[in-house]
């Protein structure tokens, strides 16, 4: 039992050691300084980039650890260290850190075949730290580029100040593949990667998001096959400052191609890691000239292009110092925005007679013109013409100077009117009359402050319930309608009926049956069926009562009962036919008496 | 059987437990409706509350703008700005107010935007069109517009007779013209419908109420049209060129290029190839020809 307790003893000793040697050993490697360079590719084409991640762990100083230095090849930094820490705690509770910086080196070799990189040295408190050096194999780019950068001008020549407008054609190879079909232009686009590529003077307008303008095109390679490719191209003024090689600034593009990708649920997604492409452009070919000195013409302001100008004004009469605005317009295959307005006061012509207050304006541009507009005053009366007024210009076609002028402006001036004012001494008027006020045109009424009145919406859009209320009322009609008629049932409706239907039915008894008789008939049926009576029950007398209950007039029912007594004579009479009665005259009091129960 | 027992009390309790959660399911519901319907008038009510102080905010800055005018006109032009800032956000939240409108024009008048005063008291006048106040500060603003163009009289009259919407703001035309023509099915099934006793309705009263329906709303329609699709508009910027296509590469149409405050009227609208949109506008004087769109607002 004591050699087993004994054992037991020594082995949790043994173990307890073995743990605290790992932890130390862990501690110590937590710790440690170190320096490894990994690339991102082993092999890459020489359009490639070949991105190399130095990691150092734990320095006692964050210094940039240094590349090696080669003819096969450029070694350049990309960017700040980015930096990373993390933090473990023993038993007792001390805190270990353990921290790396993670610098980025872009290779740009020189040639092709197997090339060494390293290795980088950390120098770090009196300690040289090197990372293992590697090997990377750098082949010919393929015949077909995916990349291509150009900046275009409008000229091989430019010349200092003058406004070109340059063009940033950035061309991807339309990626294809089988499945997926071609990446569309806004895709290929996303594959440029702004945020480590440079543009040079173009930067301005990746900051705004200007969107490029974007077109399919084809270009051959080398072999002379066509490739398909999109074109974006970004457009910008430039004044170029210097003679010599244009200077468009750093200009260099990366772009991720893909090489395989498949398709999620939004998007396409690399399935392959993509190549790194980085392509430059190549403005060697265009030189920037000085303007000459030698040729300037007076009124040269700085305008480099081919121009003309015309010159408006108006009003075309008016007294000598009343203002005429003169409107310049300048039209020119150039940029506008640079050029300054002619300066008039050095047109002798135009200053002899006429008062010019303000000849430095910018202008606006507007398309391919740029107005200037300016008072002038005529001076005297004598004033026929507003003279021609030039412009000259430095042609870069020609590489020479040039001047063009307006056509004189005809005039009509006449002499200014003096108005003489006859100075009243104040209060001086002695009527007692009412005073009438006047009003002053001038100026604002003041705002309307009732917030309540504000807050209130006095939209006049026609709204959902607009047309509810709309389509409500002939649907609510209808239902009434429905309803009434339900309500009302059959015999109702039938009673109805024969009331709307009693002269008509009158004037077909009428017709039908020519005797004293039958007249009768209709008469007192019309009164029963006006009445919703029986048509059997309803004698002379009972008609005269129905007719009063109705409040027929009298005398159209005195006539009726005239009738009536007429018709019952004749027919105990016998053999009484139309001829003996008046059948328009029944006609004409059914009627009257219709008029007056449907009024009623 | 204690299974059976069992069982028959869990389904009583069951059952019992199911009416405690009906009756507290429909008071939810009754809860979540009241909710439902209180919480409009919760988001009506914060929103009226934060353009009534907009509005205070906006009032008291042009206040004082107007106070200091003379002596510091930055400050003051800052101030102008400030309130008319604000009350372009109240009139951003979709309010259609004449008040509002009318006190946006102000301030903009009072910045020397004359071009969007104009836009904004013609709109106020949409909906306020008989509002002297409105009318006399439109006049004021016109005043300003550096290029006056007179229409020709007997345009006027014609524009004057065509446009009897204009008489009344166009929300008495509505109420006229619901006035109207629910009178009109009223009186139409009142006709018809004749209950027990017969109603005597005069055809000429129908006709009376529905030609009024018909006018007013016609007269409703077109301002609501008018509102929402605005035909008119007004130069925004000087120096523009009133050209004879949609192109910089046309001709001037007329000498002198409109200055900022000019309005017209709409005829249609067009992109040149660069994808710029361009106006077709008739000038008051009867002249058409073509601006750049972004040269211009519509009222």
């Amino acid at each position: 039992m004591r050699d087993l307790f004994r054992q037991l003893a020594h082995r949790s000793t043994a173990t307890g050691l073995a743990f605290l040697f790992a932890l130390l050993a862990w501690h110590a490697s937590a710790a440690a300084q170190s320096i490894t360079a990994t690339p991102n590719v082993r092999s890459a084409s020489m359009d490639e980039i070949v991105v190399i991640s130095v990691v150092v762990s734990n320095p006692n100083q964050a210094s940039t650890p240094e590349p090696p230095t080669s003819d096969d090849y450029d070694l350049t930094l990309r960017g700040g260290p980015s930096k990373s820490q993390h933090f473990e705690m023993d038993s007792r509770g001390r805190r270990f850190s353990d921290i790396s910086y993670t610098y980025q080196f872009v290779l740009t070799p020189h040639k092709t075949g197997i090339v060494t990189i390293g290795p980088f040295v950390l120098k770090d408190n009196g300690r040289e730290l090197r990372s293992n050096p590697f090997r990377v194999k750098i082949t010919e780019s393929a015949e077909t580029k995916d990349l291509m950068v150009e900046v275009e001008a409008p000229r091989k020549t430019l010349f200092v100040g003058e406004a070109v407008e340059l063009k940033l054609h950035i061309w991807l190879r339309v990626y294809e593949q089988r499945g997926i079909g071609r990446a569309e232009a806004g895709y290929m686009l996303q594959r440029v990667q702004a945020s480590t590529s440079d543009f040079g003077i173009f930067t301005d307008l990746i900051r705004q998001r200007v969107p490029p303008a974007v077109k399919e095109a084809t270009r051959k390679n080398d072999q002379g096959k066509a490739v398909d490719y999109y074109r974006y191209t970004f457009t910008t003024t430039h004044y170029p400052s210097r003679p010599g090689q244009l200077a468009v600034g750093d200009i260099r593009i990366e772009a991720l191609y893909p090489t395989l990708l498949r398709r999620t649920v939004f998007d396409w997604d690399h399935a392959r890691p993509p190549r790194r492409l980085q392509a430059q452009p190549d403005v060697d070919d265009i030189v920037v000239k000085a303007v000459p000195l030698a040729g300037r013409p007076p009124y040269y302001r700085n305008a480099i292009g081919q121009f003309t100008m015309q010159a408006s004004a108006a009003p075309r009469s008016a007294a000598v110092g009343d203002p005429i605005t003169l409107n310049l317009r300048l039209t020119g295959n150039s940029p506008l925005d640079g050029i300054a307005a002619p300066k008039l006061s050095e047109v002798a012509p135009l200053t002899e007679n006429f008062e010019i207050t303000d000849d430095s304006l910018a202008g606006v541009v507007n398309g391919n013109m740029k107005t200037f507009s300016m008072t002038i005053r005529p001076r005297h009366e004598d004033v026929k013409e507003i003279p021609s007024l030039p412009l000259a210009y430095f042609d870069p076609e020609r590489e020479q100077y040039d001047t063009v002028w307006t056509d004189p402006i005809p005039l009509a001036v006449r002499a200014a009117e003096r108005i003489s004012v006859p100075i009243t001494p104040e209060g001086n008027g002695d009527s007692n009359g009412p005073t009438e006020l006047t009003q002053v045109d001038d100026g604002l009424l003041a705002n309307r402050t009732n917030i309540d009145g504000l807050l209130v919406s006095q939209g006049i859009a026609i709204t959902t319930i607009d047309r509810v209320l709309l389509a409500a009322c002939p649907l609510l009609f209808v239902g009434v309608v429905v309803f009434i008629r339900a309500r009302c049932g059959g015999a109702q409706m039938e009673e109805r009926k024969r009331r709307s239907r009693a002269l008509q039915e009158a004037e077909r008894r009428l017709t039908a049956d020519r005797s004293a008789a039958g007249a009768l008939h209709a008469m007192l049926g019309f009164v029963a069926d006006v009445s919703g009576a029986p048509r059997a029950a309803v004698a002379r007398g009972d008609a005269i009562r129905l007719l009063q209950q109705h409040d027929v007039p009298s005398d159209a029912i005195q006539r009726f009962d005239k009738l009536v007594n007429d018709l019952e004579t004749a027919q105990y009479a016998g053999g009484a036919t139309e001829a003996s009665f008046d059948v328009a005259d029944i006609r004409n009091t059914l009627k009257s008496i219709d008029r007056a129960v449907s009024k009623k | 059987m204690s299974m059976q027992l069992h069982g028959y009390n869990m389904l009583g309790g069951l059952a019992k437990t199911g009416n405690r959660v009906a009756i507290h399911a429909q008071r939810r519901w009754l809860v979540m409706l009241a909710m439902l319907l209180c919480l409009p008038h919760a988001v009506m009510a914060e929103d009226t509350a934060s353009r009534s102080t907009l509005l205070a905010q906006a009032q008291e800055a042009y206040d004082q703008a107007v106070a200091m005018q003379a002596p510091n006109r930055l400050k003051a032009r800052t101030l102008f700005s400030d309130a008319l800032k604000k009350y372009e956000s109240v009139l951003d939240q979709d309010v259609q107010n004449a008040g509002v409108l009318f006190n946006a024009g102000n301030a903009a008048y009072r910045l020397g935007d004359y071009a969007k005063a104009i836009v904004y008291y013609r709109r106020a006048l949409l909906i306020e069109p008989n509002a002297a106040d409105i009318q006399q500060n439109l006049s004021q603003a016109r005043r300003q517009v550096t290029l006056q163009i007179e229409p020709p009289t007997e345009r006027k009259i014609f524009a004057s007779l065509l446009t009897y919407d204009r008489w009344l703001a166009p929300s008495v035309w509505k109420y006229l013209a619901y006035a109207a023509y629910v009178g009109f099915w009223l009186l139409l099934t009142l006709r018809i419908a004749r209950w027990r006793q017969p109603v005597s309705v005069p055809t000429a009263l129908l006709a009376l109420c529905l030609l009024l329906a018909l006018v007013a709303g016609r007269a409703f329609w077109v301002a609501a049209e008018r509102f929402e699709n605005p035909a008119a508009g007004v130069v925004a910027r000087g120096q523009t060129e009133l050209l004879k296509g949609n192109g910089t590469g046309y001709q001037r149409r007329i000498d002198e290029p409109l200055t900022a405050g000019v309005e017209f009227e709409l005829i249609e609208q067009r992109p040149d190839p660069d994808q710029r949109l361009w106006y077709r506008i008739r000038l008051a004087d009867g002249t058409d020809g073509w601006i750049l769109a972004e040269r211009a607002l519509l009222i």
